[in-house]
């Protein structure tokens, strides 16, 4: 009934979109196991969006732009770090500020972008990810939309299965989550809680990054003085709720969510929808206030949750 | 040699005076450092300080920042009862923009040919408004109150949603958009009498008809809203210290286990408390709307009024007085923004890095009410 052609095509933006949204996660679903919570996530990648197209387009190299975003981004985070986990200030607010100071200098630094390099835009074409179209395979009908997708997808979804790995199976994993559990305990053991919260609230900043960087060179290229982010670094925060703290989950979740995204789009083609595009667009932001009411009911009942000492200040004293 | 090491102590004596020391620090350094930041973009900071120290002197430009402050006092004032029961409610800037969707049913009805008495106008407003803003604010505190939904997460997507609302009433097409064809005959009028002629359709409702303006204070710029927003800021205070609601307020925010035993009923009171606040910040969209948008538009996004709101309750230190000037003064910080979008020829988001870095340095800043660092000579 529905054309073949079209679904994988809405699989494969799927997948595209859901990558944004996993890349933020997994750095999310990190920072948290050790017990910090950056609420910072969705000014971070407007930084690293900005930073991200701005770098490629100068080195005309789109992974040198994801290097910087990157690398500015584990610098933001590590104020954020500093303020947690050295200070053991409130993590809600410091999150918030970060927010607030990423959203700000995110779209001032694009705006003067904007301005200087304009001539530059025209290179967009050669930074931009395109999807990779393995032959033959990409035309299998549904599994074919893996194969027709950009490289950060792979690195995306190989990123989940390696932190799963990392998070479960291995000592570094596990100390990770000792600290996020009981910091004392694991402290006793001899782990250095404030070194790990350090090295995860700073992963959790360079994911952000990759994920605004994405944003932009994998799915929307463009220099506009307005912010781009839209509530998506906040939706992956909600997402690492959705996963659970694991990895592997987190997949499901931030696919479910690109598909979500692009509702809008497929929707508009049926005539009863087409005046309320605008309303549409706020699907996922419903979805996710939903999915986070169905995730608090089973929690309480399951007594499942987050890691113990999340949000908590760890001090020897 | 002198020997001089730095000690951090724990604090035994807390100052009553440090925290409204540490908070008027924050904005200066904030300030400060925002400054240097216009390097980055090639500006000078001396240009920037210059902007700041105009805007803080010159009489005209004050009374623009009270103005621009106005909205800010009912979105900081929103936040002093919710925050005080630790319950963060970060959807002002959703209820916000529910109070300017409130407050222009009236002004779409009478566009579309329905009268009411001309002094109705703005107490309905401002009454709808009102119930906008509390119904949007319920939704979080209910969805905490009955199954400890993250009240975060959930008031910020609400922000999203109200937004998109707006963007379906008044797009091109739209129900609300000025180019409806139900508002034509009485808006062309009004339009041909102020010298245009036509119905541009952008994107955006008809405008506010000067009945349903607040007046201006006689001999200022400043709407009379002000006192509207002060009334407001006394009256949370009233229900923060003279009251039960108040007591309860404190007593949930103090320890929310201790709250139980003492027979508190949580839900009940997150209900009250977040519909006042819905109300507030609805209010601040009524405010808004009716003074200075006079059309709602999607621009009514862009000053950030509800995120203001945030950093202003915390510097003002969940004080409801304070709760005034410092909004002010963030009125001051969204006019320099646009000074220097206009004179520097910068995103007017310049604004809200400089509200970031000033939070940032709050929350720095707050280290110092817990310890101090001492330079120990010898050692």
């Amino acid at each position: 009934m529905v054309d073949p052609i079209l679904i994988n095509k809405f699989l494969t933006s799927t997948l595209i979109v859901g990558t944004i949204y996993l890349i933020a996660t997994l750095g999310e679903v990190v920072a948290e196991r050790s017990g910090v919570v950056n609420l910072g996530l969705e000014g971070l990648m407007e930084i690293g969006a900005t930073i991200g197209i701005i770098v490629a387009l100068l080195t005309v190299n789109p992974w040198i732009g994801f290097l910087a975003a990157m690398g500015t981004c584990a610098l933001v985070a590590c104020i954020h770090a500093f303020v947690t986990v050295t200070l053991r200030l409130n993590q809600f607010a410091s999150g918030l500020a970060i927010y607030i100071l990423g959203l700000g200098l995110g779209v001032m630094l694009r705006e003067y972008a904007r301005s200087v390099y304009a001539p530059l835009l025209l290179k967009i074409p050669e930074v931009r990810l395109y999807p990779i179209g393995v032959p033959i395979l990409k035309d299998i009908p549904i599994i074919g939309a893996l194969f027709n997708v950009n490289i950060m997808v792979y690195v995306g979804i190989a990123l989940s299965i390696i932190l799963w790995f990392i998070l479960f199976k291995t000592r570094i994993g596990l100390n990770i989550r000792s600290v996020g559990e009981n910091p004392a305990a694991a402290d006793a053991a001899g782990i250095n809680v404030f070194r790990v919260r350090y090295y995860c609230v700073i992963f959790g900043g360079a994911m952000a990054g990759i994920a605004g960087a994405y944003l932009m060179l994998g799915h929307t290229p463009q220099i506009m003085g307005a912010p781009i982010v839209l509530g998506r670094g906040w939706i992956a925060i909600a997402l690492v709720i959705f996963s659970f703290w694991n990895p592997i989950r987190a997949l499901f979740g931030a696919f479910l969510f690109g598909g979500l995204e692009l509702a809008y789009y497929w929707l508009q083609s049926i005539a009863i929808f087409r005046s309320y595009v605008p309303l549409l667009i706020a699907i996922p932001h419903i979805t996710a206030i939903i999915l986070l009411t169905i995730m608090s009911i089973e929690a309480l009942r399951k007594r499942l949750g987050a890691p113990a000492a999340l949000g908590i200040p760890y001090s020897r004293e | 040699m002198l020997n001089i090491r730095i000690k951090v102590e724990r604090r035994l004596i807390i100052d009553r005076r440090l925290p409204a020391l540490i908070s008027i620090l924050s904005a200066v350094a904030g300030i400060l450092v925002g400054g240097l930041l216009l390097t980055v973009v090639g500006r000078s900071p001396i240009e920037a300080y210059a902007i700041v120290f105009e805007t803080f002197t010159n009489p005209r430009s004050l009374m623009g920042a009270i103005e621009l402050g106005i909205p800010i006092i009912f979105t900081s004032l929103a936040l002093v009862l919710p925050f005080r029961m630790a319950f963060f409610n970060i959807g002002g800037e959703g209820q916000f923009y529910m109070g300017a969707i409130g407050a222009m049913i009236p002004i779409v009805l009478y566009w579309s040919g329905m009268d009411l008495p001309y002094g109705l106008y703005l107490p309905l407003m401002a009454l709808l408004a009102a119930l906008f803003g509390g119904l949007w604010a319920l939704v979080p505190a209910i969805l905490k109150a009955k199954w400890r939904v993250n009240e975060i997460l959930t008031s910020l997507m609400m922000n999203f949603i109200a937004l998109q609302i707006i963007w379906y009433l008044v797009s091109p097409g739209g129900p609300w958009n000025e180019a409806n064809p139900a508002f034509r005959e009485r808006y062309l009028a009004y339009l041909r009498e102020q010298g245009v002629s036509v119905i541009p359709g952008f994107k955006g409702t008809p405008l506010v008809p000067e009945f349903a303006r607040p007046p201006v204070i006689p001999g200022t710029m400043i709407s009379s809203a002000l006192i509207l927003a002060v009334l407001a800021s006394i009256v949370i205070y009233f229900i923060y210290s003279r009251t039960i609601i108040g007591y309860e307020v404190k007593v949930v925010g103090e320890s929310e286990a201790a709250s139980r035993y003492a027979g508190i009923n949580y839900t009940k009171l997150v209900t009250m408390v977040m519909f006042t606040s819905g109300v507030l910040a609805g209010l601040g969209g009524f405010v808004n709307l009716s003074s200075d948008l006079l059309k709602l538009t999607p621009e009514i996004a862009a000053p950030g009024y509800g995120y203001a709101g945030i950093i202003a309750a915390w510097l003002a230190r969940l004080n409801p007085i304070a709760c005034i000037f410092v909004s002010i003064f963030f009125g001051a910080l969204t006019q320099i923004g646009y000074t220097m979008q206009q004179y520097l020829r910068i995103s007017h988001f310049v604004s809200v890095a400089f509200e970031g870095l000033i939070f940032l340095f709050l929350v720095l800043g707050d280290f110092f009410l817990n310890y101090r660092i001492k330079v120990v000579k010898g050692g």
